[in-house]
């Protein structure tokens, strides 16, 4: 049974708000952690494949392998 | 000795999250975030908009940090002024070692975070901010000497040197001419305050201009630190940073700021000590020209920063 008044009451509503509150924040900064990689990573997206200009693959060599 | 003990335990038991924002100095943090948030669109370079928003957000974290270190460091000192014993560690809402907790993990997490969105340039500079307001200025400056505002006021010039440093990972002229800036805008708009809080600064043991020198001598130094200020303020117009709308609000704002200036060195700000409790924001008439001078200067910086964003901001949209 709890009073309204009752100071431990308000004490274990102000831990768990307080809780609630480094929860989100934690999540926050994962949130914002993932996003920044994400973005950086968008910046550098695979690009077509080119080919050395020496080597098998080269123009050359395969022009030489028809 | 023990009832108190547990009292401010208690007291500390009820804490809830806006206490712990409130140390964050959210009025403080506003600014710090709008002139931040300039020196990153007026930067060359752009950076991502997504990564751009952490970055301001960082800097926003890290000064609010920085504000609650100095709070937790500032607790006692706090209580015995009217204008801070409301903060959550003066009033015994928020434990210091809290308060300490709290500032130096977000501290981290804004600088950790600063360096993998923009880059570590960026990051240094948030560091070195937070480590020279908190330690620097807290510690070292304030109780020691008199020009503890001037010194301590490149803190608050260096968000816009952060910002641009964030977008473009390299300094020049113009970031630092925004720091200039507002590190000369910082005086005047402090010891403005300071002449009609004396008797608060002089109950807390700090050494400010108006208590250390009196207030004619301040009356002075603020004036000659506006007709400083307001001639750099106009020289963006010549780097190129500030354009057309820049030089008008300079030129405008700039008059309007020398006005003031000298009209509160004519006065007698500052020369009574006011009295009784009650006094702190009553308007009198001895301090209306420092309250017209603190009050104009934030309009003022405010302007000049909203003039470059609004001119680099279209810019940028436009191309």
């Amino acid at each position: 049974m709890t009073f309204d008044n009752d100071p431990q009451a308000d004490a274990t509503k102000a831990r768990n708000r307080r809780s609630l509150a480094i929860a989100g924040a934690l999540v926050l900064f994962v949130v914002l952690v993932f996003v920044i990689t994400v973005v950086r990573l968008g910046g550098s997206k695979p690009s077509a494949y080119v080919a050395p200009r020496t080597g098998l693959n080269s123009p050359a060599s395969q022009s030489a392998h028809p | 000795m023990t009832q108190a003990v547990t009292e401010a335990a208690d007291k500390t038991a009820l804490a809830g999250p806006g206490d712990y924002f409130q140390l964050l100095k959210p009025r403080v943090m506003s600014l710090v975030v709008f002139t931040a948030l300039t020196g990153l669109v007026c930067a060359p370079e752009p950076l991502h908009p997504v990564l751009a928003a952490i970055a301001v957000l960082c800097i926003a974290v890290g000064a609010g940090a920085a504000g609650a270190l100095n709070m937790a460091i500032e607790g006692r000192t706090d209580a015995l002024m009217r204008r801070t014993r409301g903060r959550p560690v003066a009033a015994g809402r928020v434990s210091k070692n809290d308060a300490l907790a709290f500032g130096g993990v977000l501290s981290a997490f804004s600088v950790m975070l600063m360096g993998m969105a923009a880059n570590w340039l960026a990051a240094g500079l948030l560091a070195l901010t937070i480590v020279y307001y908190a330690w620097f200025y807290t510690l070292v400056l304030k109780r020691r000497t008199p020009q503890n505002i001037v010194v301590g006021g490149a803190a608050g010039a260096f968000p816009p040197v952060i910002g641009w440093a964030a977008a473009s990972g390299h300094l020049d002229l113009n970031a630092w001419l925004m720091f200039l800036i507002i590190f000369l805008w910082t005086p005047p708009h402090s010891w403005a305050l300071a002449l009609y809080t004396t008797e608060d600064y002089a109950k807390a043991g700090i050494p400010m201009m108006p208590v250390a020198r009196g207030a004619k001598s301040t009356r002075l130094q603020i004036l000659l630190y506006s007709l400083v200020m307001v001639p750099v303020a106009i020289l963006p117009v010549f780097t190129g940073l500030g354009g057309t709308l820049y030089a008008g609000v300079s030129i405008v704002g700039g008059l309007g700021f020398l006005a003031l200036a000298f009209r509160l060195w004519r006065s007698k700000a500052g020369d009574r000590p006011e009295g009784g409790e009650a006094g702190l924001y009553d308007v009198k008439a001895e301090t209306k020209a420092a309250r017209n001078l603190f009050a104009f200067s934030i309009l003022y910086l405010f302007s000049l920063f909203a003039a470059l964003l609004f001119e680099h901001g279209l810019t940028k949209a436009l191309a």
